[in-house]
C-alpha cells in the first residue's frame, strides 16, 4: 500500500517537473523532454505487442515516419486545418499498419526478419521517392499545429498540448490493456491454441492489436513532426524502430511507465555521449548488447528483483 | 532487348553476392536457430579488411582470404561469448546482433571513415567482356555471376552429398536427431559458423569492388539478404539460391523500370508472398 | 433428447504414410457421456484434435447440432458450443484462475472486443467466473497467479475454462492423466455432476474412469473404432482384454 503510494507521488512529482520545464528552462531541454515523451509513447506502442501481445514488431519507424512525413507535407503545402491533418496522417499509419499486419500470418523470427524488411519499404521510399519526400534532404519548416487564424506560436506553447496528448495517449493504452481486449492479448501470447478452443479468432485480434499499435505509433510520428518542425528519412530509419524496443525492454516490466523511463535513458545518454566524441554509436550499440546480457527484463525488473522479493513476477 | 540483357546480367551478379551473404545467414539458422543480423555488418567490415591487405599485398585473391578470414575470426568470439548468452531467444538475439553491428560500423567508420571507397578490381577482371549478340559487359561482374554459381555448386554439393550435408538437414528437420546422431556437434556448429562468417567477410571484398564500401551499406546489404530468406524460406539453401537471383533480378529490373518506386517492387510481392505462403517459397510451416 | 449433437462420419486423419485415425464413425446424442477408450497410440487424441478443429481431417466428415464443420476453424467450432480441455493443461500460467476463466466467458461473446471498459469492473462477469472455479473446487485460489497452482489445480482449472465458454459439447482428452487417487475421485465426481444440457465425450486411457463416467463406451486401436456398447458389454468383451492386457 506504501508502495502504491509512493509510486503515484513519484509520478505526480515526475509530472510536476514536466510542466514547469517550458517556465525555467530554455527551447533545449524543453525539446528534450518532448522527444523523452514522443519516443516514450512510441516505445510503448511497440510494447503492446512486444510485451502484452508477444510479437516482436521491428518496423514502428515506419508508421512514426509515414505520420510525421504526412503531417510535415500537409502543414507546409496544403492550408487545411491542422486538426484534419493530424486525422490524415493517422489514417496514414493506420493503413500502412493494415498492409504491414500481413506479418502476423508468421510467427517468432520470422515476424521479426518480416517487419524488419517491411518497415525498410518506408526508409527506401523515404530516400527514394524525392519528388514526395524530398529525398536526404527531407521536410522543413513545418509549423506549429493551427486551426485558422488562431494557431501554436512557440515550442513553449505547444509543449503544453504535445505533454497532454502523450498523456492522455498513456492512459488510453492503460485502459486498453486492462479491458477484456487487453486481457485477450495476454491470453494470445500465452497459447494460441487454448485461445482458438475458447473460441477467439486469434489472427483477428493480432491484427487489431497491430493496427492499434501503429495508430499510437503514429501519433508519436504527428508530434514528432510538430516538435521537430523537420522530417527526414533519419525517422524511419532502422534505427528508430529497434531503438523503440530497446527503450521499452530496458524501461520493462510491461508497465506503462516503464518505455518512458526507457526513452530517458536512451535519450538522455545520447545527448550526453554525442556532445562528447565522435563514434557515440558505439556506446548505443554497447547499451543493446548489455541490456540483452544482464537487463533482459529492464531496469525496472532490476529493481523488482533487488530488495528480497524473490524472482517473482 | 540489349539493355534486357544488361540488367539480367545485372541482377544476377547482385544475386550472387546476396547469395554468399544470404547462404550463411540461412545455414547457421537452419542449423542452430541462431539470427545474426550482424551479416550485414560482416559484409562491411570483411570489404574494409580486404580493401586494406589488397592496398598493401596488391592481391585480390588475398584480400577476400583476408576479409573472410578476419570475419569467421571474430565471429567465433561474438558467437562464443554474446550471441550464445542469449539461449535461443529470437528477439534478444535480433537486439544483441544489432547491438554488434552498431559497435562494429562505428569502429569500422573511425578507422575507415565515411567516404565511399571501391575495392580495386584486380587487373586481370578489369574492363569488358564481348558476349555473343556483342554485348559488352564488364568483365568483373560477369565472374562474379561464375563465382555465385560455383559456390553454390559446392554449397549444393556438401548439403546433399556428404555426412556434414546430412547432419545439417538433419538439424534443419529436427533438433534431437542430431545430438542422436552422435556427431561431434559442436565442432559442426563451429565450422558452419565459421564458413557463414568467411562467406560474409569475402562477400564484402567482392561487392566493395563494384558497390563500394560506405557507413550504411551494413544495413542495404542486410535488408536484401534477409528478404531472399524471407522470401527463399528460412534455414532453406535451395530457397537461398531462388531467393537471391528473384531479389537480384527484381532490384536491378526495378530500379532501371521505376527509380523512384524501386522499393515497392521488391517488398511488395513479398507482401504478397506472405500472405498466401508464410513460411516462404521453400521454408517449412513454423 | 433426439437430437444429435455430434456426428463423425468415415473421418480419417493421416500423417504422412501413417493413419492415425481410420474411417472412424460416431454418432452422439445430446445429453449422452460417451467415452472412447484405448491403448496409447489408438489414435483417439487426433480423433478428438479432428473434432475441435485444431487438425484437419484427410477423409470424412464431422457434424455438430446438425451443422456441418469439417473445414471450420477451433473457434468457429467453439461459438457453435463446442469445448475442449486438454490433455497437457494448456492454461494461461501468467494470469490468475479468475482472469483464466474470464478469458473463456468473453470468449464466445462480443465482449471480447471492448477496448474501454475495464473488465476489473465487471462485477458479473466476474461473480460468473469465481462461481465456476467453486464449482471445480478452486474458490479459494481466484485471485492466485496460474503458476502457483498444482498439477491437479490446473486439470480442474482446465475444466472452468470448458466450462466457461458454456458449452453444449463437451471434450475431455483424459482429464484425470497424473492425478492422485484421491483427486481423481474427486474429478469424477465433479464431473459426473455436470448438467445433462451438457453431452460429454472423454477420451479415457484408464478403463475405471471411463467405465464410472460413461453410459457408453467406444473402443479404439490402431486408428479403428474395434466395438461399442455399454460399460458392461466392453467390461467383458475377450477383444478389449486382449487390446488390453499388454498394458494393464
Amino acid at each position: 500500500m506504501t508502495e502504491h503510494l509512493g509510486r503515484r507521488a513519484a509520478l505526480l512529482a515526475v509530472l510536476a517537473v514536466i510542466l514547469l520545464v517550458p517556465l525555467v528552462a530554455n527551447q533545449f531541454w524543453q525539446g528534450l523532454v518532448l522527444q523523452i515523451l514522443i519516443f516514450g509513447l512510441l516505445a510503448l506502442s511497440v510494447d503492446i505487442l512486444m510485451r502484452h501481445t508477444g510479437l516482436f514488431p521491428i518496423c514502428h519507424g515506419a508508421f512514426f515516419a509515414v505520420a510525421a512525413y504526412a503531417v510535415a507535407k500537409l502543414e507546409t503545402q496544403s492550408g487545411l486545418p491542422s486538426p484534419l491533418i493530424v486525422l490524415i496522417a493517422l489514417a496514414v499509419a493506420g493503413f500502412t499498419g493494415a498492409v504491414f499486419a500481413v506479418s502476423v500470418r508468421t510467427s517468432g523470427v520470422y515476424f521479426i526478419l518480416v517487419t524488419l524488411a517491411l518497415g525498410q519499404i518506408v526508409w527506401s521510399l523515404s530516400v527514394q521517392w524525392t519528388s514526395l519526400t524530398g529525398g536526404d534532404n527531407g521536410i522543413a519548416n513545418v509549423p506549429f499545429p493551427s486551426l485558422g487564424a488562431w494557431g501554436f506560436e512557440s515550442l513553449s506553447s505547444f509543449y503544453y498540448l504535445a505533454v497532454a496528448v502523450v498523456l492522455l495517449a498513456a492512459l488510453s493504452i492503460r485502459r486498453i490493456l486492462a479491458s477484456p481486449f487487453g486481457l485477450a492479448l495476454h491470453g494470445l501470447r500465452e497459447s494460441d491454441s487454448r485461445m482458438r478452443a475458447l473460441g477467439y479468432r486469434s489472427p483477428q485480434h493480432r491484427f487489431a492489436a497491430f493496427l492499434l499499435s501503429s495508430l499510437f505509433a503514429g501519433l508519436a510520428g504527428v508530434l514528432y513532426a510538430y516538435t521537430n518542425q523537420f522530417v527526414s528519412p533519419q525517422a524511419a530509419s532502422l534505427l528508430v524502430s529497434v531503438e523503440a524496443a530497446l527503450m521499452a525492454i530496458l524501461g520493462g516490466a510491461g508497465t506503462i511507465i516503464g518505455p518512458f523511463i526507457g526513452a530517458a535513458l536512451i535519450l538522455g545518454l545520447r545527448t550526453i555521449a554525442s556532445g562528447l566524441f565522435e563514434g557515440w554509436l558505439i556506446l548505443m550499440g554497447l547499451l543493446f548488447i548489455a541490456t540483452v546480457l544482464f537487463a533482459p527484463r529492464g531496469i525496472l525488473g532490476l529493481l523488482q528483483r533487488a530488495p528480497g522479493r524473490g524472482g517473482g513476477r | 532487348m540489349t539493355a534486357v540483357i544488361l540488367q539480367t546480367l545485372n541482377g544476377l551478379s547482385l544475386g550472387a553476392l546476396l547469395f554468399l551473404l544470404a547462404s550463411g545467414f540461412t545455414l547457421t539458422f537452419g542449423l542452430a536457430r541462431v539470427v545474426n543480423m550482424a551479416h550485414g555488418v560482416y559484409y562491411l567490415v570483411g570489404g574494409y579488411v580486404g580493401l586494406s591487405v589488397i592496398d598493401l599485398t596488391g592481391s585480390f585473391f588475398l584480400g577476400m582470404l583476408a576479409g573472410g578470414g578476419f570475419i569467421a575470426f571474430i565471429n567465433f568470439f561474438l558467437d562464443r561469448y554474446l550471441i550464445r548468452r542469449t539461449k535461443g531467444d529470437a528477439l534478444m538475439q535480433v537486439l544483441l546482433t544489432i547491438g554488434m553491428v552498431y559497435v562494429l560500423a562505428e569502429v569500422a567508420l573511425l578507422i575507415w571513415g565515411g567516404n565511399p571507397l571501391r575495392v580495386p578490381q584486380p587487373d586481370w577482371l578489369r574492363g569488358p567482356i564481348v558476349l555473343p549478340g556483342d554485348i559488352y559487359y564488364p568483365r568483373y561482374r560477369f565472374f562474379l555471376i561464375v563465382l555465385g554459381f560455383a559456390v553454390a555448386a559446392l554449397l549444393w554439393l556438401i548439403y546433399s552429398r556428404t555426412q556434414i550435408g546430412a547432419v545439417i538437414r538433419a538439424g534443419v528437420d529436427d533438433r534431437t536427431m542430431v545430438s542422436a546422431m552422435g556427431v561431434r556437434i559442436d565442432l559442426l556448429f563451429a565450422a558452419v559458423f565459421a564458413l557463414a562468417a568467411f562467406l560474409a567477410g569475402m562477400s564484402g571484398v567482392l561487392g566493395g569492388a563494384f558497390l563500394t564500401l560506405y557507413p550504411h551499406a551494413e544495413w542495404d546489404v542486410l535488408i536484401l539478404a534477409l528478404v531472399v530468406v524471407i522470401v527463399g524460406g528460412l534455414g532453406s539453401l535451395t530457397g537461398a539460391m531462388v531467393g537471391s537471383l528473384l531479389v537480384g533480378l527484381i532490384d536491378a529490373f526495378g530500379r532501371w523500370l521505376i527509380p523512384e518506386l524501386a522499393a515497392f517492387m521488391m517488398f511488395g510481392p513479398m507482401a504478397i508472398l506472405l500472405l498466401l505462403r508464410p513460411q516462404g517459397l521453400f521454408g517449412r510451416p513454423h | 433428447m433426439s437430437e444429435t449433437a455430434l456426428e463423425v462420419a468415415e473421418v480419417s486423419r493421416r500423417f504422412g504414410g501413417l493413419t492415425a485415425v481410420d474411417a472412424v464413425s460416431l454418432k452422439v446424442p445430446s445429453g449422452e457421456r460417451l467415452a472412447v477408450l484405448g491403448p496409447n497410440g489408438a489414435g483417439k487424441t487426433t480423433l478428438f484434435n479432428c473434432i475441435a478443429g485444431a487438425l484437419p481431417v484427410s477423409a470424412g466428415a464431422i457434424h455438430l447440432f446438425g451443422r456441418r464443420v469439417t473445414g471450420l476453424d477451433p473457434a468457429a467450432r467453439a461459438h457453435l458450443g463446442l469445448a475442449r480441455t486438454f490433455q497437457i493443461s494448456d492454461v494461461f500460467t501468467e494470469l490468475t484462475a479468475r482472469e483464466n476463466v474470464l478469458l473463456a466467458l468473453f470468449g464466445c461473446r462480443p465482449t471480447k472486443w471492448r477496448l474501454f471498459s475495464r473488465w476489473a469492473a465487471m462485477t458479473a462477469e466476474i461473480e460468473r467466473a469465481d462461481s465456476l472455479l467453486a464449482d471445480v473446487g478452486l474458490e479459494t485460489r481466484s485471485q492466485d497467479a496460474v503458476e502457483a497452482l498444482s498439477y491437479g489445480e490446473r486439470r480442474q482449472l482446465e475444466l472452468a475454462l470448458a466450462l466457461g465458454t458454456n458449452p453444449k459439447l463437451l471434450l475431455l482428452d483424459e482429464p484425470c492423466a497424473g492425478l492422485a487417487q484421491a483427486e481423481r475421485e474427486r474429478f469424477v465426481a465433479l464431473v459426473k455432476g455436470l448438467p445433462r444440457a451438457i453431452t460429454l465425450l472423454l477420451i479415457e486411457h484408464d478403463m475405471d474412469v471411463a467405465f464410472s463416467l460413461a453410459e457408453r463406451v467406444v473402443v479404439m486401436e490402431r486408428g479403428r473404432k474395434v466395438m461399442a456398447g455399454t460399460p458392461e458389454e466392453v467390461r467383458n468383451s475377450p477383444e478389449v482384454r486382449e487390446i488390453y492386457l499388454g498394458d494393464l
